[in-house]
C-alpha cells in the first residue's frame, strides 16, 4: 500500500507512518531491511514519547515478540482536519487493502 | 497508605475518570506503581484463538494501555523522586510491573544508576524485561553501560533483546532520549485516545530519522492525510 499511494501523485493524498521507536532503532531496522534512511518516498516518523501513538489510541496495545508495541492502525483525515476512516487491526497481519484505502479515498470531495 | 486506598478505590470504579482528568497532584511515585501493579492484568492478552489476535494483542474494548501509559507519564514527569521505587519496581515479583519498571527508567535517563538496569539485563528471567532494560541502558548512555552492553551482547539468548542491544550500542548521544523524556514528561494526557471518526485528527509534529519534522495540520487542504501506525519489526 505504502509503494502504492507514494506512486499515486495524481491523488493529492500525503501518506505519513508513525513507528514507535526512535531514531536508534529506526535506523537499524531500516538498515538491516536493505533501506538507505534516504530512500524511503514517505515520512516515517519517530514516536519515541509515545505520546501521538497514546493520542491516537494505539500504544502499548500489542506484544510483538516480547515487546510491547502500537497496535498497527490506519486513518483518513480529510481536507479540514476531520478524521474520516478509522480501522484498528485485531491481529498483526489485519490492515485495509490498497484497494479499501482508494475507495475510502473516492468517498471524499 | 489512606490515600493510596482512596487513589485504588477511585481508580477501579470509575477508570474513565480518573483518565483524561489531568494529571493528578498529590500521588506519590510508589502510589502510581502500586495502583499500576494491582490493576494490571496479564490474562487481558486473551485467549482468544492467536489467528484472532488471542495472546498478543489488547481487545479493543480493553482500556488497561491506558493506565500504562498513564503510570509512565507521572513516573517520568515525577523526574528524580521516580527513580528508588522503580529500582524497587524492577526487583518486583509482577512481570509486568518489572516491565514498567525498566521502560521508564530510559526515560529518566540521568538520574538512573545503570547498575539494577545492567543486572537486570543479565539476569532477568523475563526476555520482555532484558529487552526494556537494554532500551533504557541505551538512554542513559556512558562508557561504563557500552562496555556491560557488548559483553551482554554476547551472551545474551533472545534474538529480540540481542537486537535491542544493538540498538542501544548504535546510539551516538542521548540528546534523542533526553528530548523524548522531556516530550513524555509535558504531555497532556487529557489527549490520550481522542482520534475518532468525525472529529478533528488531533495535531502533532514529529521527526524522521533524518532529523526532518512534519506537522499533521500543514497538510490541511490536501484531499487526505493517509495516516499508519506501524510497528518496527516489520
Amino acid at each position: 500500500m505504502r509503494e502504492e499511494l507514494a506512486s499515486r501523485n495524481d491523488l493529492d493524498v500525503q501518506l505519513l507512518a508513525v513507528d514507535p521507536h526512535d531514531e536508534a532503532s529506526a535506523r537499524f531496522l531500516l538498515k538491516e531491511s536493505g533501506f538507505d534512511t534516504s530512500e524511503v518516498h514517505f515520512p516515517l516518523l519517530m514516536d519515541p514519547s509515545l505520546t501521538v501513538s497514546a493520542t491516537y489510541g494505539v500504544a502499548f496495545q500489542m506484544k510483538i515478540h516480547v515487546e510491547w508495541s502500537n497496535r498497527p492502525a490506519t486513518f483518513i483525515i480529510d481536507r479540514s482536519g476531520v478524521i474520516r476512516y478509522a480501522r484498528r487491526a485485531k491481529t498483526f497481519s489485519d490492515r485495509p487493502k490498497p484497494k479499501e484505502i482508494l475507495a475510502e479515498l473516492k468517498k471524499l470531495e | 497508605m489512606l490515600r493510596l486506598l482512596i487513589l485504588l478505590g477511585i481508580a477501579v470504579s470509575t477508570e474513565a475518570a480518573t483518565l483524561g482528568g489531568g494529571q493528578q497532584e498529590g500521588v506519590t511515585p510508589s502510589e502510581w506503581i502500586a495502583r499500576f501493579t494491582q490493576q494490571w492484568d496479564n490474562s487481558v492478552w486473551g485467549n482468544r484463538p492467536r489467528k484472532e489476535g488471542g495472546g498478543y494483542m489488547l481487545p479493543a474494548d480493553c482500556n488497561l494501555w491506558k493506565l500504562r501509559m498513564e503510570t509512565m507519564q507521572a513516573l517520568v514527569a515525577a523526574g528524580p523522586d521516580a527513580v528508588e521505587p522503580l529500582l524497587e519496581a524492577l526487583r518486583s515479583q509482577d512481570v509486568a510491573t518489572r516491565i514498567l519498571a525498566a521502560q521508564t527508567l530510559g526515560f529518566l535517563g540521568k538520574h538512573v544508576p545503570s547498575k539494577p538496569l545492567v543486572k537486570a539485563l543479565r539476569e532477568d528471567p523475563e526476555a520482555s524485561v532484558r529487552l526494556y532494560a537494554a532500551d533504557a541502558l541505551g538512554m542513559i548512555g556512558g562508557v561504563d553501560v557500552r562496555e556491560s552492553l557488548e559483553l551482554l551482547k554476547e551472551s545474551e539468548k533472545n534474538k529480540d533483546v540481542r537486537k535491542h542491544i544493538m540498538y542501544a550500542l548504535g546510539r551516538k548521544n542521548r540528546d534523542g532520549a533526553a528530548a523524548a523524556a522531556d516530550r513524555l514528561a509535558a504531555w497532556d494526557i487529557s489527549k490520550m485516545d481522542t482520534a475518532h471518526v468525525g472529529r478533528m485528527a488531533p495535531d502533532f509534529e514529529l521527526a524522521t530519522v533524518n532529523g526532518k519534522r512534519y506537522r499533521l495540520s500543514s497538510f490541511r487542504g490536501k484531499k487526505a492525510v493517509v495516516l499508519v501506525f506501524i510497528y518496527g519489526d516489520t
